[in-house]
Parts: C-alpha cells; sequence; structure tokens
C-alpha cells in the first residue's frame, strides 16, 4: 500500500489529491458497509433473550459495542465526504480500482487457491490436497521451469506428506484426514 | 418387510465383520476426543485414563482436545467418526444440562456408555467470613439475608444445579454470580469475591488446609478417604448427591465385541496401581463401573437432574 | 532451612539429564514458537505426557524451558517475516519488522532476544523476592478492578493506531464486537451465530491473530508480483549482528527495559491476562515516555526492548499466583499446575511450606532456563537469518500451511479453517484501506474479559457506584481517563504540527 501511493505521489503531485480523493472514496464505502452490519447486529444483539441470573443479559454487550460501532462509523463517513467534496470530486473511480486490483492480482489468486484448498481439506485430506496447493502455489509465484518445478516438487512433498507424517507419529497430533484419501 | 431385511443383513454383517474386528481391536492408535480444554479438570483426569489404556492395549491413545460451547463441539464430531472403537470419547453431567437446557440436541442416550472411570465428589465451599462457619450457621443466616448470600457457580452448569439442590434443601435464597471453571470460583472465594461455592478436593483443599476456605458438607453417601473430617450434606440432615462423574463412551452402533473389549482394557487399566495413584492425585475417588453399570447409573441420573433442572432455566 | 531447600532444588536441576531435557525443551519452545500458528501451549501440551513418566521438579523444569523460550521464539518471524510468532508477539512486529526491512535483521533479532533474557530475570527475581504479597492482591481483585483495568488497557489503542485516530477506535471496536459472536461467556447461550456451526463456538483469539496478521501480510508479500526485477527474497541483504554490542545497547535502555519488564510481571501475575496484553501495554508506555514517540513504528529499538521484555516478563509473573497460592495465571501454568497434581504435588498456598525444594528449583529452572533460551538463541541466529535468504516462492505458501495447521490444531475443529479464511480476506481489505489492526486485535482479546467481568461485578452488587467506590477500581479507572486526556493531546498536537505537510495515507 504505502509504496504504490508514495510511489505514484511522488510522481506526479498533482494528482495527489484526486488519488487521495479516490482512496477516501473506498473509505467511504468500508465505512458505510461496517457501520451497516454494526447497525444490523446491534438490533439483532437486543432480541437476545435476558436472564433472570443477572442484570445484564447476554445482549447488552454486544448490543453496547455495535451500536458505539454504527456511530463512529457515521462520524467517519461524514468527515470521509466532507474531504472528498474538498478535494474536488473523485473522479476515474472504476479504472483506478481495475489498476488496484491488477497490482495484486498475485495476492487474491493467492487467497482463491487458500478458499479452494481449505474448501476440498475435508475431502482430499491432508497430505494430498496441501501437496497440490504448495505446488500450485510455488509455480505461481516462480513461473514454471524446469528448475522451479523440481524446486517446488520436493518442497511440497516435504510440508504436505512430511509434515502430516511428523504430526501424525511423532506428536501423535491428527491433521484433517479426508473422506477419499485418508493420510 | 424391507426394513426386516435391512436389519438381517445389518445383523449378518457384523456378524462376519463383528468378531474380527473385536479379536484384533484394538491394532491402531485410539483417538480420545476430550471435548474440553487443556490443564482442566476433564483433560487431566482423561489423559491419566488414556496413558492406562494405552499400557493395557500397547496402543498409543493420543488425546484430541476439542473444546467448545460447553463440550458440546467435541461430542458432535465425536457422533460423526465411524464406529469402530477407534474413536473414543467422555462425558460428564454437564451433557445433561446442556441438553435440557437447550444449549445441544445430544444427549447421553447418543453414546454407548462403556465404563464410568472417576468420580469427583462435590463439595460445599465456604469462604472464611465473620457471619457464618458452617453449614447450619450458613441456613441461619442466608434465612435472615435473603440474596445476600453471594454463591460461585458455573451458570447453567453442573455447579449451578448442585448449587440449587442446596438452596432448595436449605429453603433460602442466594445470589448467583457467574464463573467459568472451578479455578476462577475458588480463586474468587479465596479473594473474598463470593461467598460460598462448590468445589472439589482438587481444588479447594490446599486452600481449607490453609484456612482460607472451609469444607460444609460433601455430597457422597459416607464422608470421603481425602477429608475424613468434612460431614456429609445427608448427616447434616439434608439428602443431596453431589458429584462429578466422568465415563468413557463410543457412538451408537459400535459392535458390542468392542464394547467388552475397551471395557475389559479399561477396567484392567484403571486397577494399575500406578495409575491409581495418578488419578487419586488428581481427585477423583477410586471407583470404576463397567458397560451395564454405567448405563444403569446414567438413566438413574437423568431422572435426577430432571426433578431440579427447572430451577436453572434462566 | 530456606539455603537447604535452595541447594536441594538447584542439585535436581543440575542434573546432566534435566539440564539435557531442558535444553531440548528451549529449543522446542523457540522453534514452535517461532513459526507462525504454532504456540507455546501447543508445544507445553505435547511436552506433557513425556512429563508425566519424570519426576516431578524435572518435568516442570523441561516445560518451564519450552515456556521460556516459547516467549522469545515469537520474535522471530515478528522481526523476519511481519507476522507475530506468538500472541505475545503483535508489539514486536511494530519495530522490528521495519528494522530488519531497513536492512538490520540482525540487530532486530539480537535486541528481541537480550530484551526476552533480561526481561525473564527481571521477572524471576521479582518473583523470588515479592511472589506472596504480590499474588494475595491478585487475588483479592475483583470483577470491578479487572473490569476497570481492561478500560485502561482499551485506552492504549491510541498508541496503536499509526495515521488515523478514527479508523484506529473503527478497529478496536470491530474486535471487541467480533468477540461476543458465539456462546455467551456467562450462560454459554449461543449468540449472533445465525445457526451456523462455524460461528457457533465462536471466533477462537488465535484464529482472528493469525487471520488478521498472517494471511494478510502473506498477501501482502505479492503485490506488485512480477513487476520489475525486484528480489525474491522477503529481505534483501543478510547484515552481520553484533551479539555484545546489541546487549550493550539494550543495556543502554535501563528504564524502559525495567518497566517494561515491571509491566510484564504484573499483567502475568492477574490470572487471566497475559503475554498478549503485556507486550502492548509495554510498548505504549515505552512510546508515550519517549521524546521522540513519532520514531515508533519505523525501526525504533525502544520497541522492540519494551515489547520483547514486557511479554517475557509474563513467565516468571504469571508463575507468582502459582507457586504463592496455587492458581494459575495462565493456560500454560494450569498446564504446569496439572503436571504437579499428577505427581501428587498439591499446589496451593502452602506449597512454597510444604514443598520447598520444588518451590526453589523451579525459581534456579527459571534461570537456567533463560539462560538456555540465550545460548541458543545466539548460536542459533545465522541460522533463523537464512530464513530471510529463502525466496518468496517457497516461504509463503509454506508459511500459509503452517498457518492453517496451527488454526486447526487448537481446537481440532475444521471449521475454524473457514473463518480463518474469511478473518483473513477482512484483514487485508481493511489493511490496504490503511486500518491499524493491532487495536482489532486488542479488542478481541479484551472484549471478554470485559464483558465477563462487568457482568459478573453487577452480579455480584447491582450497584454501579461500587466501581469507583473500591479503590484500586477507581485508581485504574482515573488512570484511564488520564491516558485518554493525554491521547487527544498528542493527537491535537501532532495534527497543528503536520496539518499542512501530510498527506495522510502516506505512511502504514
Amino acid at each position: 500500500m504505502s509504496q504504490t501511493t508514495a510511489k505514484a505521489a511522488a510522481a506526479d503531485a498533482g494528482a495527489s489529491a484526486a488519488l487521495r480523493a479516490r482512496t477516501e472514496v473506498a473509505r467511504l464505502i468500508s465505512y458505510i458497509v461496517i457501520g451497516l452490519g454494526a447497525a444490523f447486529l446491534s438490533l439483532r444483539a437486543s432480541t437476545l433473550p435476558t436472564s433472570r441470573w443477572e442484570p445484564l443479559g447476554a445482549g447488552s454487550f454486544p448490543e453496547l459495542v455495535f451500536g458505539v460501532l454504527a456511530v463512529l462509523c457515521l462520524i467517519a463517513a461524514v468527515r470521509a465526504v466532507i474531504d472528498i467534496r474538498k478535494a474536488g470530486g473523485a473522479n476515474r473511480l472504476g479504472a483506478s480500482l481495475g489498476e488496484w486490483l491488477v497490482a495484486r492480482r498475485y495476492s487474491f489468486a493467492l487467497f482463491g487457491l487458500l478458499v479452494v484448498y481449505l474448501l476440498l481439506l475435508p475431502l482430499g485430506g491432508f497430505s494430498l490436497t496441501t501437496f497440490v496447493f504448495l505446488l500450485i502455489a510455488q509455480l505461481m509465484i516462480a513461473g514454471i521451469s524446469k528448475k522451479t518445478l523440481f524446486q517446488s516438487l520436493i518442497a511440497a512433498v516435504i510440508f504436505s506428506v512430511g509434515l502430516n507424517m511428523l504430526f501424525a507419529e511423532v506428536f501423535n497430533v491428527f491433521l484433517p484426514r479426508g473422506v477419499l484419501f485418508a493420510g | 418387510m424391507f426394513r426386516k431385511i435391512a436389519v438381517a443383513a445389518g445383523l449378518l454383517a457384523a456378524a462376519i465383520t463383528g468378531p474380527a474386528q473385536a479379536q484384533d481391536y484394538p491394532e491402531k492408535p485410539i483417538e480420545f476426543i476430550v471435548p474440553w480444554g487443556p490443564g482442566g479438570g476433564s483433560d487431566t483426569l482423561m489423559r491419566i485414563v488414556a496413558m492406562g489404556l494405552s499400557e493395557v492395549t500397547g496402543q498409543a491413545v493420543p488425546i484430541v482436545n476439542m473444546p467448545g460451547v460447553g463440550g458440546t463441539v467435541g461430542l458432535a464430531e465425536f457422533t460423526k467418526r465411524p464406529a469402530d472403537g477407534y474413536t473414543i470419547s467422555q462425558i460428564h453431567e454437564g451433557l445433561y444440562t446442556a441438553n435440557k437446557l437447550g444449549i445441544t440436541e445430544l444427549s447421553y442416550k447418543n453414546f454407548i456408555p462403556v465404563a464410568l472411570v472417576t468420580s469427583s465428589p462435590q463439595y460445599l465451599v465456604l469462604s472464611k467470613n465473620d457471619n457464618f462457619s458452617n453449614l447450619e450457621e450458613l441456613k441461619a443466616y442466608a434465612a435472615a439475608n435473603p440474596g445476600a448470600v453471594r454463591a460461585g457457580v458455573t451458570l447453567g452448569g453442573v455447579p449451578h444445579l448442585h448449587m440449587a439442590m442446596i438452596e432448595e434443601a436449605l429453603g433460602v435464597q442466594f445470589s448467583y454470580v457467574g464463573f467459568r471453571d472451578t479455578g476462577e470460583r475458588i480463586r474468587a472465594a479465596v479473594g473474598g469475591n463470593v461467598d460460598i461455592v462448590i468445589g472439589d478436593v482438587a481444588s479447594a483443599s490446599e486452600f481449607v488446609k490453609n484456612g482460607d476456605l472451609i469444607f460444609a458438607g460433601v455430597g457422597t453417601e459416607e464422608r470421603t478417604s481425602e477429608e475424613p473430617d468434612v460431614p456429609t450434606m445427608a448427616e447434616q440432615g439434608y439428602d443431596l448427591s453431589m458429584a462429578v462423574t466422568r465415563g468413557v463412551v463410543l457412538p451408537a452402533g459400535t459392535p458390542d465385541e468392542i464394547v467388552e473389549a475397551l471395557d475389559a482394557a479399561l477396567e484392567k487399566a484403571m486397577s494399575l496401581p500406578d495409575i491409581r495413584a495418578k488419578m487419586t492425585n488428581a481427585g477423583s475417588a477410586d471407583i470404576y463401573l463397567g458397560h451395564e453399570a454405567y448405563k444403569a447409573y446414567l438413566d438413574k441420573l437423568d431422572g435426577e437432574v430432571d426433578k431440579v433442572v427447572g430451577k436453572l432455566q434462566g | 532451612m530456606m539455603l537447604d531447600a535452595f541447594l536441594a532444588g538447584a542439585h535436581q536441576v543440575f542434573a546432566f539429564d534435566t539440564l539435557i531435557y531442558m535444553l531440548i525443551g528451549s529449543v522446542a519452545g523457540i522453534v514452535a514458537a517461532a513459526i507462525p500458528g504454532f504456540t507455546v501451549t501447543m508445544a507445553i501440551i505435547l511436552t506433557l505426557p513425556l512429563t508425566f513418566t519424570m519426576g516431578p521438579l524435572q518435568g516442570v523444569s523441561v516445560m518451564l524451558s519450552v515456556y521460556v523460550g516459547g516467549y522469545t521464539g515469537g520474535l522471530i518471524s515478528a522481526a523476519l517475516l511481519g507476522i507475530p510468532g506468538t500472541p505475545s508477539s503483535v508489539a514486536t512486529t511494530f519495530d522490528a519488522y521495519p528494522m530488519a526491512r531497513g536492512g538490520e535483521p540482525g540487530r532486530a533479532l539480537s535486541l528481541g532476544v537480550w530484551s526476552s533474557f533480561f526481561g525473564t530475570v527481571i521477572s524471576t527475581i521479582v518473583l523470588i523476592i515479592a511472589a506472596p504479597p504480590l499474588a494475595m492482591i491478585a487475588v483479592k481483585l475483583g470483577p470491578w478492578e479487572y473490569f476497570s483495568l481492561i478500560v485502561f488497557a482499551l485506552t492504549i489503542v491510541a498508541s496503536l493506531v499509526g495515521n488515523s485516530l478514527m479508523r484506529g477506535l473503527i478497529a478496536g471496536v470491530i474486535g471487541l464486537g467480533l468477540a461476543t459472536i458465539g456462546p455467551d461467556p456467562m450462560m454459554g447461550q449461543p449468540r449472533l451465530t445465525f445457526e451456523s456451526s462455524v460461528l457457533m463456538p465462536g471466533l477462537p483469539f488465535l484464529v482472528v491473530l493469525i487471520g488478521i496478521f498472517a494471511i494478510s501480510q502473506l498477501m501482502g508479500e505479492l503485490e506488485d508480483h512480477g513487476k520489475g526485477p525486484s528480489s525474491d527474497a522477503l529481505i534483501p541483504d543478510v547484515i552481520e549482528f553484533k551479539t555484545w554490542a546489541v546487549m550493550r545497547e539494550v543495556l543502554m535502555h535501563p528504564v524502559n527495559l525495567v518497566r517494561s519488564s515491571l509491566i510484564g510481571v504484573f499483567i502475568g501475575a492477574l490470572p487471566g491476562a497475559g503475554g498478549s496484553i503485556a507486550n502492548l501495554l509495554a510498548y505504549d508506555q515505552a512510546k508515550r515516555s519517549s521524546i521522540n514517540p513519532d520514531e515508533f513504528g519505523k525501526g525504533n529499538p525502544d520497541g522492540v526492548i519494551a515489547s520483547e521484555a514486557g511479554n517475557s516478563a509474563t513467565a516468571g509473573g504469571g508463575l507468582i499466583p502459582m507457586i504463592a497460592l496455587g492458581i494459575p495465571g495462565s493456560a500454560v501454568d494450569a498446564i504446569l499446575m496439572a503436571a504437579l497434581m499428577v505427581h501428587g504435588i498439591s499446589v496451593g498456598p502452602r506449597l512454597i511450606m510444604d514443598n520447598a525444594d520444588l518451590a526453589y528449583g523451579m525459581f534456579v529452572a527459571m534461570v537456567v532456563a533463560s539462560l538456555m533460551m540465550l545460548v541458543v538463541c545466539v548460536l542459533s541466529m545465522r541460522l533463523f537469518l537464512r530464513v530471510t535468504d529463502i525466496p518468496k516462492q517457497f516461504i509463503v505458501p509454506t508459511v500459509m500451511i503452517c498457518c492453517v495447521i496451527g488454526a486447526f490444531a487448537l481446537n481440532n475443529r475444521v471449521t475454524d479453517l473457514y473463518l480463518l479464511g474469511a478473518i483473513g480476506l477482512v484483514g487485508y481489505g481493511l489493511k490496504s484501506l490503511d486500518y491499524p489492526l493491532a487495536p482489532l486485535v486488542l479488542g478481541v482479546i479484551l472484549g471478554p474479559i470485559a464483558e465477563t467481568n462487568l457482568r459478573r461485578a453487577l452480579m455480584s452488587d447491582a450497584d454501579w457506584t461500587v466501581f469507583f467506590t473500591r479503590p484500586i477500581s477507581a485508581v485504574l479507572l482515573a488512570a484511564a481517563l488520564l491516558s485518554v486526556i493525554f491521547s487527544i493531546r498528542s493527537v491535537l498536537k501532532m495534527r497543528k504540527k503536520d496539518r499542512p505537510a501530510t498527506d495522510e495515507q502516506n505512511g502504514d
């Protein structure tokens, strides 16, 4: 975050205000999302049953916390709107979101891999699923060549099958087992 | 019709595979799901049981701690495991209260009781104070000042149940303060932040020796060998039984042969002198109830809990 | 009498086999804590069955060396990867990581190791001379004092916020809110779980920590990947570390060292609190009393010293209520106590009288364990620094797997892994929008303690004014108020100074 924005700011000081406005819009959206979520959860918490054992029920504390969160987000959102106005409004929002995502395509690809991995873990078991995850992730980062393929294969075996054996045999800790493949 | 065939097929399958399994059982490590976190009463006691079982069977018995929602997360996972005897778990009275208060759908009937292996007698413990120092004085003080006596319990848990039983027997009214576990309650009593708590020998006896706490009564039929000077509740005119018992269970559907084999192995394990000594050190009474006896005990307990559980509904 | 017991204890600890086991324990603790996702508690549980077969003092000594090693190991991944290896090293990432990235990874590690060593030693000294009175104070504290203490601890959010106080507050309150999801701490009734089996058991603190810090940091490593010839390794050059020079450097900050250690001792002595709070509190105090607080977060040695001395000192602090009263100060102490109990040793207020050799043996073991930690760390530091040579392609996916294992092994629940993924994405989003993450974690730690004690206090006495009439509680609340005033003042001052020049998002 810091490096990219810092670079951009240095490159073109004039674009700084517009950039700032765009970042501020992204934040404004986050304030609104968090604030609405908090308001909803606060309402939900207020409907939780009270208990005859204590003056404060199960709902009081979460109701208060999420209520405060909603108020904080409201204040932050108002301030963000003022800031954006001052900076002369935000333009090129879609394009800059696109740039932002493209710069982070590997980060999101890694996360996507993680999600697929976690979903398949209960099916494939630790060793198999982890092996595949590691292999794909390593090759994705390093690029495919004979050398990286070889290195990645070795590393993937060590940290999937090897780790599983270490935990099961030495520590007697059992990592998730699969339906299809028990290892 | 189809049902009958299915049952017959099932029986046949069990007859074919059952004995073969049972003869060799156990031929690989037995996972022991303890539905509580490490370091607590259940964990410590079950680790000793696992040690004994491992010694008798020659197989590793790794403990898998699966805490969460009053012990019900681990038990829920346990019911999904294959009923082949290679995953075992543990239940105690907490399952009854959790079930009857609607926290879990699971009840003791979802499992096959194999053996009751530990019993920790529960004591009524008084914090050192100016107003009362035994049960009769407590009764008089609480009767004169309704709601003034602060009782430390785990709300909706077994200690709460026991405290409610005492409250009813004495015909008085306490005010309740909730704590997570026995250690927390005892600490609050030592610090004078609550007046009475339910505790056991393992967690409270050192403070009693030191004069910080007083044992006012124990919920067993006879006085315990660890604290022979402490009168039972029954002696003092209140017929209450208060204990936390822990037993090993298998998932429903496990073949009878496996249940019997495990029962036999556990009985042998719990009679090893080293294991018995360690169990006593960890605060359990010397006790073993096999498959049938444990089942009968659980059924009886069910009726007893039903009678008082209404008092816990919050 | 005291000397006899001391010698008897020392004699047992200095047995050859005990020392060997302790050395293994020390290495195991350091390694376990250095891997993100693996915790000291996990390492202790794994050693527990082994100690059943040892003598009581031998078993406890081994566990103590795992414990002490573990409080240091977390620093390694905090400094080199920017991911706290354990919950106690969150504050270590603030300054050790920028220092390492700035080309001084050796210095960052050495600073942490020496601070940990001195922190442990100082806490052991306090343990030996002041255990009984401190333990008495700790046990007298009721729910009112705990609640007020947590209110005070929450005010340190202001020190952790980075660029925007507002977003820091929002992050902190999000943390408080996240911790309320799951079973209610009093009755165990589900709340805000929406009948989902993933949310039913609640959000375990460790899973939040790994998700927020580790997953988002690992994703961050791949930003701008494939652009230009930027180096593959996370930290470009390995610079030598000067062990002795750094020791002198640490000793040149005596006030910070002692203050942070004492904070660690006191927080450690309170049952239920622990290293995860102590490192942040010590960091906050160091920053506030520094003449140039702006330097914090950019590789200031004082930040590393405060965090590492603070968390390591909780090891000795946690033993205070345990040895003096038989009340465990942390989860690890509870396991230690269980191990002793199995051996037939009643841990209680009479431990020092009835089993003096054991109590004194534990003091000796603490010192030996910290020395071992120091030796192991100094000798193996070159090895750890090699981590920085490993290319990203191996480090990033492998560390992610370690996080998955750690999150799973905590409670053996697959559903926790789904939480890990979701929290990781949220963490990455918040980080990208320049929300500070430390306040969120602080909120998750403190929220349940605050709620439980608030409700417990009101159950004990429905009168609200008790919070102000109990002296210790009142003092803590006053301290919280002062802390807030101080923060507001410094924010205003900074704003006045920086207003014209700063572009809010230029640093993070």
